[in-house]
């Protein structure tokens, strides 16, 4: 299982009456003239798909990546919005409304019946700047809009907003952060030493530091991997955590800077990470992540509502059950996934192993059970 | 002693882009110098100093794409890294992938071979417009002898 959290999502048209949402046109009684003029006008009426608010070269290029990442053999990926220093506090939008949950469905296995493809989920990025620094928009008003997405993440670019990345919003809540990923691109150096004491609370909390291999196509490939050691030295360092603060996700705006599992791993361990790391940050790293993110929609990370499941009910009600089972999408379609991905893994492994022994041992009786046979392999050697 | 150990790379290069058939015919030749490029672009006159006496380019298909390098085992690293930071290959956007890794030919030339009947078949699946099923099914047989028939 290979998992790329940082696929970027094209930016959709902007539409005029994306500007008044039902809340506000309630308390803008006044201002109904604009809105009567929005509702008449032809142009007004919004896409309910995130695909068809994008321009169509976009959409198109974005399904010949995901197909490429899915040829690749990536079998989860995030789609990342990005916002500049702070939500707009007017009108924030979700691009991924109305997706239910992806972008993609024929290409989901959660929802094309377990056909091949990669589950697709929703990242919000946002880049914090100077303007930033006062808050950007995480409190209880936009409590509702960041529920639509599965994992949110941060960019600081100054030390106080890094710092406070580190320390307040990576803390268990309904907006808590998963990922901070420093700028690679822009400096020789990065704009703030991440301090060990920062990185350990982070990394306490529950977040992780991104490293995204597109920066390595690009013109500041020389300040990437100066920035990537060390974001890997700070990260990925210490002894406590195991070496297991970074991952290592695409951010390939392009079909041609996308690259192969194998690859990304292989670049890791130029960055000086050993090769275990390296497949665990690209694996089971961001996969624990992803089901660590789901905490957010429970109290502080550990109450959540508890669901009853009936074993023996009538027809009727099981029809119910599946119809509550879809609502709650999160945590159990996903978790299923993963599982079924992982039993599927080691379902090939066993049968490679099989098939390998079937060929070499053509020429002994067979035996009952493989493992006998390796042993006295081993013997003979 | 010690005998000198190999990696051998499997490597396809995935066309991406503007698919159109590629009129310039990449050699293998070709690929070892854009090999270089990218190496000595990338780690310098020391990074190709430690690849460059034992990189070998053993086979390239045009077709296929399929490219089998082989490296000294102790920087293979460098060289796969190399590989990876490749974006264009003789003029044409590519994705290069290494399908596989492996310290003997004879791991090397199975995997090819598992790999290329993979490659023909989903050309089969999707109907290459220029290409038969007869045409491809003699392309999958030479495609294997030129494999099978590579020697260390």
């Amino acid at each position: 299982m290979f998992i790329d959290l940082n696929v970027p999502f094209p930016e959709p048209i902007v539409y005029e009456s994306q500007f008044t949402p039902s809340k506000k046109k309630q308390k803008q009684k006044p201002a109904g003239l604009t809105n009567a003029h929005a509702s008449t006008s032809a142009m007004a009426v919004v896409p309910a798909h995130p695909l068809e608010r994008l321009r169509v070269p976009d959409r198109k290029a974005l399904r010949e990546r995901v197909e490429m990442l899915i040829h690749l053999g990536y079998t989860i990926i995030a789609f990342t919005q990005s916002v500049q220093s702070k939500l707009d506090p007017a009108a924030p939008v979700n691009w991924f409304d109305g997706g239910e949950g992806t972008v993609f469905r024929d290409l989901d296995p959660r929802f094309n019946g377990g056909k091949r493809g990669v589950v697709q989920l929703r990242r919000l990025n946002v880049v914090l700047d100077e303007a930033s620094e006062k808050g950007f928009g995480f409190n209880a008003q936009t409590t509702q809009l960041l529920a639509g997405y599965d994992i949110l993440s941060l960019t600081p670019l100054t030390t106080s907003t890094f710092q406070s990345a580190c320390l307040q919003h990576s803390l268990p809540s309904s907006s808590t952060i998963h990922l901070i990923t420093a700028p690679l691109l822009p400096s020789p150096r990065l704009p703030y030493y991440m301090k060990h004491t920062l990185v350990r609370t982070a990394l306490k909390n529950g977040a992780r530091f991104e490293i995204c291999y597109a920066g390595v196509f690009g013109d500041g490939a020389r300040n990437w991997w100066a920035n990537a050691r060390e974001v890997v030295r700070a990260a990925a360092g210490g002894r406590r955590d195991g070496h297991e603060g970074v991952i290592f996700s695409g951010g390939a705006g392009r079909v041609e800077h996308l690259r192969a599992p194998g690859d990304v791993m292989n670049l890791g361990t130029t960055l000086g990470l050993p090769h275990e790391t390296c497949h665990a940050a690209i694996s089971r790293i961001p996969k624990s992540l992803i089901i660590r993110a789901e905490t957010r929609r429970t109290y502080r990370a550990i109450l959540s509502e508890p669901k009853l499941v009936f074993s023996a009910v009538p027809a009727g009600a099981a029809e119910d059950g599946g119809e509550q089972r879809e609502d709650g999408k999160g945590v159990k379609g996903l978790m299923e996934i993963l599982n079924e991905e992982e039993e599927r893994s080691r379902k090939r492994v066993l049968e490679a192993d099989d098939a390998g022994e079937g060929q070499e041992g053509d020429g002994e009786e067979s035996e009952p059970s493989g493992r006998k046979r390796r042993k006295r392999r081993r013997k003979n050697r | 002693m010690v005998r000198f150990k190999n990696r051998w790379l499997l490597i396809e290069f995935i066309p991406c882009g503007a698919a159109q058939p590629s009129q310039r015919s990449t050699t293998s030749k070709q690929i070892w110098s854009e090999l270089r490029g990218t190496v000595v672009h990338n780690f310098g006159e020391v990074g190709w100093g430690a690849v460059g006496g034992s990189l070998n380019v053993k086979y390239y298909s045009p077709v296929t794409n399929l490219c089998i390098i082989r490296v000294a085992r102790d920087h293979y690293r460098t060289a796969w890294a190399g590989v990876t930071l490749l974006t264009s290959l003789n003029g044409e956007t590519c994705i290069p992938r290494v399908v596989h890794c492996s310290g003997t030919i004879k791991q090397a030339q199975i995997a090819a071979i598992k790999y290329d009947r993979e490659l023909i078949a989903r050309m089969k699946e999707q109907g290459a417009p220029d290409l038969s099923s007869d045409k491809l099914d003699t392309l999958l047989a030479t495609t294997v002898a030129e494999i099978e028939a590579l020697q260390d």
